[in-house]
């Protein structure tokens, strides 16, 4: 094989390969040849790089004897650009010009994945860190042999000698929230020793194996072989456990909680019942020191189920439905519902996703997509090349109809509805994933700049202006060669508007201005800040931050809560975005990026970019100055009055003679 | 035809200075007026100087996209393992990496090559059991079955180089390159006859024009 050496001399051997000279000329009539004129490339040549170019890949033998000796000629161009692997091509173009891929921009949703058993009997359960509040202990699901509303069931008690009469056993509280139906002590505080030679606890204290004082901390534990009695007491390995020295006893003699003599420290033994989480009424924390589990129950299939089962096996808890505590009335629908055990993972899993990664990789999958496909329709229907920022056309799939429709996966995703639910297409999610269907969005859309690709790819309104003057204009914010760097002790140094701190100001005020047309979309996320639910002043949010709450319950995170200077403090309870903008800028925000999009129109800039980027692309190096001098001007004209159609603007490129020759 | 010719001489008379050489001509009125003539107007070039070095466009390695739909175009078939290799290819995922790296390096001839070898050897298994000339990838301008590879015609196997070469790169064999592969491809036609892997002779060159920089550049 021969190896880099050999493939860098090709090159330099291509580059000394003269280039055809036309043959023909476009209308046929053969043109003059000079004397001197180096021996031509063959035409099969020309027609792999054209290939190459336009579809992605060689032609076929059949394609280059179909063409035989005939020159390239406009009427083959033109029958390239309108073959669907041209479009791909041109797919490939943008997804590289708009760095389309949201995976690495998203928050994983590790903690809404439900584990998955592998013979498939075990019930649906979240085991991430949320477990904890939930259970008890991270990784903990629930129990598997106890059906929730089975759960005074005598035969099926786990821990009868500690839990009392089955019948008084509560499967649900008053709300319905179920309550755990077995517990076990956690090995992370107690050391537990197995009580061989027993069957169960009573069966140990009577063999003598089990003090009678400790008989409530004898845990009934389950391994493969089933059920078998421990005595679990504070570790003594650990200096908190074994600082436990003092044994509280009930009336009857028997330990019900281990203390530390010095400290209000305690441990007391694990039973069914969960206090209240601070104290306050609807919200539960597990016992310190106690797995604290709950039942299963059959729910509705999943959304993603596509083996047509109407039922599954889950845990208790994360087959509720609520939409709120119904206690606390707290929201079930932020990414917070994990944490609260009354929630659940909603009607038919919709807030959770299986454990694979499957429906997180397609929906990652369908949001990268969505931006190409916005811009392929602009092509395919020789549209004006702008509409790929200000359309309002777009297109859903199955996946993410469900995703808006339903408010799925709040835990990994933030992203709004782009229109109205009940106005999305009606698509179910296990849709094939390439069946998309184009739809309006509503009024505030504005081509791939409001597409969640875009958003969640540059998260923030300045991540966003760099990219929109990167891509579309071809300019990149750096400060001037001449830049100055002012003093460290510069009293401008501490100014907090970087579109006035010095030195910041050389980029800044360019890029704040420019991105408060983002300001009505939220950073790090793909959620639009709808006026009428996000006015541009809250009073609630300011008082909130006066009275020093600076999340205001999580209800002002969009809001300016802190002030750092007399700018914010005047600001307070005002949407971020408006935070240092003048009134100049204001509007800014409200026109969001289809007034961006207007204005760049107004510049030139846009068209030449485009020009100098689909250069780029096919000659696979910048236009020169010298070249700029020859073709920009013609390219850019010819674009505009073509209505800047950017499958005519290549046309023109592959078609200029600077293209046709060969370094 | 005439015109033309008679705007040449009287050009060449100018430029050389035909003139009669007996006595010193009087001054004449010189006649400043371009001699007409039908050449096509010229659009000047760009300076190379001013432009890096740079007339046209600039040669390149194709892209892990390129090679995946180049090899299927050509071979009809496909390289298992070229999803899984294209970032180490120099593909961008746009989440991590922005830029396609298409730098021909040592890392990319090594797995093409690997590529190379499944592709081509199932492509001659494939064609040594298709009769028909025109379903071959390989061999097809050799007629009939394919039998003894030594006794194929100097004619037949240079056509199906010429075949071959514009099949994978687009490039006509011709010349003294034709008469190499030529050579090389009766010496692999020897050593599988012998072998008794007749395989080998057309996978090995089919790998031979698949890792050949022409293959890789355009």
């Amino acid at each position: 094989m021969r190896g880099a050496g050999l493939l860098a001399s090709s090159v330099a051997l291509l580059v000394l390969v003269p280039w055809h000279v036309h043959a023909q000329a476009s209308d046929g009539s053969s043109e003059l040849e000079c004397p001197g004129t180096p021996p031509a490339v063959p035409i099969e040549r020309q027609l792999r790089q054209l290939y190459l170019d336009l579809l992605g890949r060689p032609p076929t033998i059949e394609e280059y004897r179909s063409q035989g000796t005939a020159a390239i000629d406009d009427a083959l161009v033109e029958e390239l650009t309108t073959r669907d692997e041209f479009y791909a091509r041109m797919k490939s173009y943008h997804r590289a010009l708009l760095r389309a891929n949201v995976s690495a921009s998203v928050p994983s949703s590790n903690d809404a994945r439900l584990a998955l058993a592998s013979d498939g009997s075990k019930p649906l359960e979240t085991r991430g860190n949320f477990s904890t509040a939930l259970r008890g202990r991270n990784g903990q699901g629930c129990d598997h042999f106890i059906p929730q509303d089975d759960c005074k069931n005598p035969a099926l008690q786990q821990d009868p000698h500690a839990e009392g009469a089955a019948s008084a056993k509560q499967c649900r509280d008053g709300s319905g929230i179920p309550l755990p139906v077995s517990f076990d002590y956690d090995t992370n505080v107690y050391a537990c020793a197995a009580l061989s030679g027993a069957s169960d606890c009573n069966d140990a204290q009577s063999k003598g194996l089990l003090p009678a004082k400790h008989l409530f901390f004898c845990d009934m534990r389950r391994s493969t072989t089933g059920l078998a009695p421990f005595l679990c007491l504070p570790d003594p390995g650990k200096p908190f456990t074994a600082a436990l020295t003092n044994e509280v006893a009930d009336e009857a003699g028997r330990v019900i909680a281990f203390s530390n003599p010095n400290t209000t420290d305690k441990l007391e033994r694990c039973t069914l019942s969960m206090p209240a989480r601070d104290g306050v009424r609807g919200t539960f924390a597990a016992q310190r020191g106690c797995v604290q589990r709950e039942g299963w129950v059959m729910a509705p299939a999943p959304f993603w189920d596509k083996s047509g089962a109407l039922e599954v096996a889950a845990c208790a808890i994360e087959a509720q439905q609520n939409l709120q505590n119904p206690v606390t009335l707290a929201s079930c629908e932020g990414s917070n519902f994990l944490g609260d055990r009354s929630c659940g993972c909603g009607e038919r899993f919709r807030r959770c996703e299986p454990g694979d990664g499957s429906v997180f990789d397609a929906r990652v999958a369908a949001i990268n997509e969505e931006p190409l496909l916005i811009t392929d329709s602009v092509l395919r229907r020789d549209e004006d090349y702008a509409q790929i920022l200000s359309t309002r056309r777009s297109f859903i799939n199955g996946v993410l109809a469900a995703l808006y429709r339903d408010n799925q996966a709040p835990m990994s995703l933030a992203i709004s509805a782009p229109l109205e639910r009940q106005a999305l297409p009606e698509l179910p999610f296990t849709a094939p994933a390439d069946e998309w269907v184009e739809y309006t969005r509503a009024d505030h859309a504005s081509g791939v700049l409001t597409t969640p690709a875009y958003l969640y790819r540059f998260p923030t309104q300045r991540a966003r202006v760099a990219q929109f003057y990167d891509a579309f204009l071809c300019k990149s914010f750096a400060p001037p060669a001449a830049a100055v760097t002012p003093d460290p002790a510069d009293v401008c140094n501490r100014e907090n508007n970087l579109a006035k701190r010095c030195g910041c100001n050389y980029c800044h005020a360019t890029i704040e201005p420019t991105g408060a047309h983002w300001g009505r979309y939220s950073e790090r996320a793909a959620q639009y800040l709808d006026p009428l639910r996000f006015p541009k002043f809250d009073a609630k949010c300011r008082d909130c931050a006066l009275a020093g709450n600076g999340t205001c319950d999580g209800e002002c995170g969009n809001y300016v809560m802190q002030a750092y200077d007399g700018d914010g403090a005047s600001s307070l309870g005002m949407l971020k975005s408006y935070l240092y903008r003048t009134v100049a800028d204001e509007p800014n925000v409200e026109g969001g990026p289809q007034l961006l999009a207007q204005r760049m129109l107004q510049t030139g800039d846009f068209e030449r970019c485009v020009v100098t980027r689909v250069w780029r692309e096919f000659l696979g190096r910048p236009m020169s100055v010298d070249e700029q001098k020859l073709y920009m001007a013609p390219l850019v004209d010819g674009f505009i009055d073509d209505g800047r159609n950017l499958k005519h603007l290549i046309r023109d490129v592959v078609l200029t003679d600077a293209y046709r020759r060969i370094d | 035809m005439g015109r033309r010719n008679l705007s040449f001489l009287i050009g060449c008379a100018l430029a050389l200075g035909c003139s009669a050489p007996s006595k010193p001509a009087a001054p004449e009125i010189a006649d400043l007026t371009p001699i007409p003539h039908d050449h096509p107007p010229i659009a000047a070039l760009p300076d190379p100087e001013l432009s890096g070095g740079h007339v046209g466009r600039a040669p390149r390695r194709i892209s892990v996209a390129q090679l995946k739909a180049s090899i299927q175009t050509t071979t009809g078939r496909q390289w298992s393992q070229i999803d899984k290799l294209a970032a180490s290819l120099g593909s961008a995922d746009y989440a991590l990496v922005n830029a396609e790296a298409t730098e021909p390096n040592l890392v990319f001839a090594k797995f093409l090559e690997d590529g190379a070898r499944e592709v081509c050897l199932a492509t001659a298994q494939a064609d040594l059991a298709e009769s028909n000339p025109d379903k071959r990838v390989l061999a097809r301008d050799v007629a009939g079955n394919l039998a003894d590879l030594r006794q194929l015609s100097e004619q037949t196997r240079r056509d199906n180089l010429i075949y071959l070469s514009t099949r994978f790169w687009g490039q006509p064999l011709a010349g003294a390159e034709l008469d190499k592969w030529n050579a090389s491809f009766k010496a692999f036609a020897e050593r599988a006859e012998v072998a008794k892997k007749r395989r080998e002779a057309w996978g090995a060159l089919c790998i031979a024009f698949m890792t050949d920089p022409r293959f890789i550049t355009y």
